[in-house]
């Protein structure tokens, strides 16, 4: 009966919760959970952060349990690489220990995340939903990522360096607990008489990164190309008046994002995307746009601060952009990995668009960070 | 004061300041003292640091037969060495969780920790252990050290504080801490999805305090705009709770405040602290273009320049007529010489 | 006939600006009279009972005078001297510190030239005029949390904390935090500095509504109607502040230790390795002796009292230089990282004293953060130091007591340089 319950934004997250469990006990169904975990499901319509991330780190780590499929490594990957929430974070440190073919390369997203939380690190737990205060036992983000390291055995040899750096140089980052997994982790690295297995599973196809064609929905963007557009100079104009003529390069973003390796680091990338387009000459040929998720708050001085703070530079062709109608047809048009609170962004993921000179979708890069020149080559094979 | 006078003054400070450090670390060590002179002697040490003294002091610390008041005062002079060691930190958290020990104890821990912590490199990663005594504070019954920990959780954006925070709200059978308090905890994280209640408070608020608290927090909730309006044209409202609105729509819609700002400032029968806070909210932040082409305006500026209705209202008029003359935002003559 | 001064090599409004540190400057002749070879005048203050006062030095090392008497030659060769602030006479208001040349025999006025001595004091002891323009200057860089303020804001969180705290380059990098934020002060209005709270006395006239605000019962921070920070606002529209104090703010001091007590951190050998301490007790327990936003490391740049906080522990920090002249970066007792980070001995990158600072620097690949707000250093008209992107040892030096050039321009209302005291 696991799939027969409808699960929409009306559902308790403790009825979500007993699915997750549900699925646990019979693995098969693990399917089920990845179909729980874009962003713009209208089962997370209108929950807040907290709720958003409780259920999407309960699934994560139930993937230890169940198995991860490939369809759900770009999410743990993403929660691995730019992940600040210590729940999310552990949680997709254990799904990593469901995957059938564990491979070297995802070492480099675990010796990441050991920087982006270390300093957020939080004493969690998966035994339970939402526990309640005392906990018998706790674990944390740290703590999980190690002993994934250590569940990697020999194919984390190559993180030997880093991880024995950590134990040495950078111990006093550590507590005595978390130098034991890293020490633990070594030893089972270093012990594992196994091969390393290099290249096998989805990571190696892309590195988890989205990069993909636009959906068949997606191919005709003449429906928004009277969206109204109002840019960081108050100045209004069409969808269809900016996203046309030349390539162009749009980001998602807003400044509310509390999440720097998200919106600040995706906007400060815009900014050096921009040197690169001069550095290549090709200043006048592409453009390049931020779009805010947050239209009704992020007014133009806002957005205008935002990007000047981040090395952004302005001009005809490259503008920061809030809409000032037709943000909801956006959203579908571009299928956009976000949704909201009210008005207040809950979840959104990193995605960077290249379009065509009519506007129309080429490439989706999501979920990972995107490579400032594999961008612009894929601007450029437009021109 | 010549200048070596000066420093010879300065040093014989110092030099009284040491020999009074000496005597305190003495008069400390000696166990024989009782546990007031001791205590006194403590303060006159102000901060121990070598490694005997520490080693006393933890013993102080950790022996539940002494007097309380000493053995908050020794954990409150070891606090420099106890944000240089996990060992140390691990001692106070512990003393923090015990719900058997002192008040004055636990609450000495909790200070304890809460300074340490600013030293990131040691404490940091103790945060996770700190983090969970804090939750576990949550639930304690001594109120003080229920409040501050449920506080200083709420500020890191804590999610199991948040949670319970926000059961209160919905069950005052479950309140850790006043309504007001409850959502201006809440409010340092604009994610924590309480708008719709901050919205019923407005309607139908606890205290006034409370309700300045949600109107001033509506400031991040767009839908919440013609809300902060009807306030702020209220003139049967509370002025401070009016005057949060003001602050509120000036940061959300800062288009809407200038508007309603001008009439606020034309109506002499408006209350004169909030035209002060209209005409400032203009000053520093408006159009300026606009408000140069504004000659009703300017022109009423002046006159309550001139013919002051009230103190506020004179340094606010004044602020904005040498602002305008300097013909940009902030200029050099932001402010007034007085 | 007439005199032309310049300061430090400008001649414009916005470089009359100078501290307790010697500043050099030159004077010439302009339009002699015919017929004269040379002429004498007098460098002085024009008005000796108002306004902060100038000395003079015809040479470093020298004593500074209330007047000084030169001979100018009339073909307009440029005679060097240097000006100070006269210690315990700092101004209250823009260029109120009227340097004037008059004729040594007539006394007939050859020019004049409008000067403040700008000094960080205690913000309990300002003026109306001091307090009302520093607010405003702080406000209108808050721009309700869209203002350049936001940088500073998004430098001193969680994630950036290891650049800042915890070892030897705590002081160092809030020096260069506040001075920049000090720099960003003054292009809005350049007559103010950033002014301390000295937490170890009660400060009955900065707790106020009329300057940093008083709270309500819940610990919302409540101004006086027209103070500009009722518009205060970070992190994406919270507008106000929390924050209550633990200690009676009219009567009492913060729980830290005293000043002497401080100044006695480094040891029998005043090292910077022990002074390094007070970042727990004073500096911690500051942040401390509040609830509310400036209690936590992630949290305090919200609120504005923490960079009057911090400006008090820098004062500490340059108080124990002066007192045990500790200004030479290639002695260890001045600060004890001498070199690079991977050298032999050496601490975190950022802490090291040729290290450049985050952000600074503008470095964001690990162990860096990310992102680096707020872009290059901000030059200033008065100061070539420290330069775009500043090294912890250029933040050691900073009245220019071993190189005048590493004069960073900022000095403290309650001791003197030392070049004007120690080269007497």
């Amino acid at each position: 009966m696991l799939a027969n319950r409808p699960l929409d934004k009306d559902t308790p997250e403790e009825t979500i919760a007993e699915l997750v469990d549900a699925v646990g006990r019979s693995p098969e169904r693990r399917d089920l959970l990845v179909r729980l975990l874009p962003e713009r499901l209208s089962l997370y319509e209108g929950r807040s952060t907290n709720e958003t991330t409780r259920i999407r780190g309960y699934i994560l780590a139930a993937f230890e349990q169940t198995g991860l499929p490939d369809a759900a490594l770009p999410y743990v990957l993403e929660e691995l690489e730019n992940g600040r929430d210590a729940y999310l974070v552990a949680g997709a440190a254990k799904a990593l220990r469901g995957l059938d073919s564990p491979t070297s390369r995802i070492t480099h997203f675990l010796l990441k995340a050991v920087e982006n939380v270390k300093y957020v690190d939080d004493a969690l737990t998966f035994e339970t939903y939402k526990p309640r205060w005392p906990i018998k036992d706790h674990t944390t983000a740290l703590r999980e990522i190690f002993r994934t390291f250590g569940w990697l055995g020999t194919r984390a040899r190559s993180a030997l360096p880093d991880l024995e750096a950590l134990c040495k140089e950078r111990s006093d980052e550590f507590s005595q607990p978390i130098r034991a997994e890293i020490e633990n982790a070594i030893d089972r690295i270093r012990s594992d008489g196994g091969t390393a297995h290099v290249c096998c599973g989805a990571v190696s196809a892309n590195r988890g990164l989205e990069i993909y064609a636009p959906r068949e929905e997606q191919r005709d963007g003449g429906g928004i190309a009277d969206i109204e557009l109002e840019d960081q100079d108050r100045n209004t104009l069409t969808y269809g008046g900016f996203f046309r003529d030349k390539p162009s390069i749009v980001v998602f973003f807003y400044t509310r994002c509390n999440n720097p390796n998200k919106c600040s680091l995706t906007v400060t990338k815009l900014a050096r995307l921009q040197e690169a387009v001069a550095d290549e000459r090709l200043v006048g040929l592409l453009k390049t746009a931020a779009i805010t998720y947050d239209p009704e708050y992020d007014l133009p001085a806002r957005l205008k601060a935002y990007g000047e703070s981040r090395g952004v530079a302005f001009s005809d062709d490259d503008r920061i952009f809030r809409t000032r109608t037709g943000f909801r047809e956006l959203q579908e048009y571009f299928q956009l990995g976000v949704n909201f609170s009210g008005s207040i962004v809950s979840r959104h993921r990193i995605e960077l668009f290249v379009l065509d000179g009519r506007g129309e979708i080429v490439v989706t890069f999501a979920r990972l960070q995107w490579d400032i020149q594999e961008v612009l080559e894929q601007a450029k094979a437009l021109l | 004061m010549d200048t070596p006078e000066h420093r010879r003054q300065y040093t014989e400070r110092i030099e009284r300041a040491a020999e009074e450090q000496r005597e305190g670390l003495r008069d400390f060590s000696d166990r024989s003292r009782p546990a007031e002179e001791r205590q006194s002697a403590l303060r006159r040490a102000v901060a121990l640091r070598g490694q005997d003294e520490v080693a006393e002091a933890v013993d102080v610390i950790l022996d539940r037969e002494e007097d309380p008041t000493l053995r908050a005062s020794a954990l409150r002079a070891i606090g420099i060495e106890v944000g240089k060691s996990h060992d140390l930190i691990d001692m106070v958290i512990g003393l923090l969780r015990d719900g058997d020990e002192p008040e004055m104890v636990r609450q000495a821990a909790l200070r304890t920790l809460q300074q340490s912590s600013f030293r990131a490199a040691t404490f940091n990663p103790k945060m996770p252990e700190y983090t969970d005594a804090l939750r576990t504070v949550i639930d304690d019954p001594e109120d003080s050290l229920r409040e501050q920990a449920l506080e200083i959780l709420a500020q890191g954006k804590d999610e199991y504080a948040q949670r319970r925070l926000l059961e209160s709200l919905e069950d005052p059978s479950q309140a850790l801490v006043s309504p007001g308090k409850a959502v201006q905890l809440l409010g340092n994280d604009i994610h924590a999805d309480y708008y719709p209640l901050l919205r019923d408070m407005v309607q139908d608020p606890p205290s006034t305090e409370a309700k300045q608290e949600a109107v001033r927090l509506l400031a991040a909730d767009p839908a919440s705009k013609e809300l902060l309006v009807d306030i702020l044209r209220d003139k049967n409202e509370y002025r401070e709770v009016r005057n949060a609105s003001a602050a509120a729509l000036q940061s959300l819609a800062p288009a809407e405040f200038q508007e309603h700002a001008k009439q606020i400032i034309l109506d002499d029968g408006e209350y004169n602290d909030l035209r002060a806070t209209a005409i400032d909210g203009l000053a520093l932040f408006a159009d300026q273009e606009a408000l140069s082409q504004d000659t009703e305006l300017s022109s009423r500026v002046e006159q309550l320049k001139e013919q002051p209705p009230s103190d506020e209202v004179e340094r606010s008029a004044a602020r904005y007529i040498s602002m305008r003359a300097s013909g940009e935002t902030g200029p050099a003559a932001a402010g007034t010489n007085v | 006939m007439k005199t032309e001064i310049t300061i430090d090599g400008a001649d414009s409004a916005s470089a009359s600006y100078v501290a307790w540190a010697p500043v050099h400057s030159s004077i010439r002749l302009v339009e002699p009279d015919e017929d004269v070879d040379f002429v004498d005048v007098v460098l002085r203050n024009q008005h000796e009972n108002q306004g902060g006062q100038i000395v003079f030095l015809d040479a470093i090392p020298g004593e500074g005078q209330d007047r000084l008497r030169i001979r100018l030659s009339a073909d307009g060769t440029p005679l060097d001297f240097f000006i100070a602030g006269k210690p315990g006479r700092p101004s209250q208001q823009d260029k109120d510190a009227v340097l004037e040349t008059v004729e040594a025999d007539t006394e007939v006025v050859l020019s004049t030239k409008a000067l403040m001595v700008r000094i960080r004091k205690n913000a309990n002891d300002l003026t109306a005029g001091e307090r009302d323009r520093f607010l405003s200057a702080f406000a209108i860089l808050n721009n309700q949390g869209m203002g350049r303020f936001r940088d500073f804001r998004d430098m001193h969180r969680d994630n950036t904390s290891i650049e800042a705290h915890g070892r030897a380059g705590f002081l160092p990098w809030h020096r260069a935090y506040l001075l920049d934020l000090e720099r960003e002060l003054q292009r809005i209005d350049p007559s103010v500095a950033l002014h301390y709270w000295k937490f170890d006395e009660p400060a009955p006239n900065l707790f106020a509504r009329d300057f940093i605000g008083v709270p309500n019962n819940l610990g919302r921070v409540q101004f006086e109607p027209g103070n500009p920070l009722e518009f205060w606002a970070t992190d994406g529209a919270v507008a106000g502040i929390e924050r209550s104090p633990d200690f009676d703010s009219n009567t009492s001091a913060a729980f830290v230790m005293s000043e002497e007590d401080t100044l006695l951190l480094g040891g029998p050998d005043d090292l910077y390795a022990g002074f390094i301490d007070m970042e727990g007790d004073p500096h911690g327990e500051a942040h401390t002796s509040f609830r509310g936003s400036i209690s936590r490391i992630d949290t305090a740049a919200k609120d504005p009292l923490f960079f009057m906080l911090h400006a008090n522990v820098d004062r500490l920090w340059a108080k124990w230089q002066w007192l045990n002249r500790r200004f030479d970066t290639a002695e260890l007792a001045t600060y004890p990282f001498l070199g690079s980070a991977g050298d032999p001995g050496a601490t975190r990158v950022g802490h090291n004293l040729r290290d450049t600072m985050w952000p600074w620097n503008q470095e964001t690949n690990s162990p860096r953060p990310p992102t680096a707000p707020g872009g290059d250093f901000p030059p200033s008209p008065t100061e070539n130091a420290p330069g775009l992107v500043p090294t912890v040892g250029d933040m050691i030096d900073y009245q220019g007591t071993i190189d005048l050039g590493s004069r960073l321009g900022f000095d403290y209302d309650d001791f003197l340089s030392l070049i004007v005291e120690h080269r007497r």
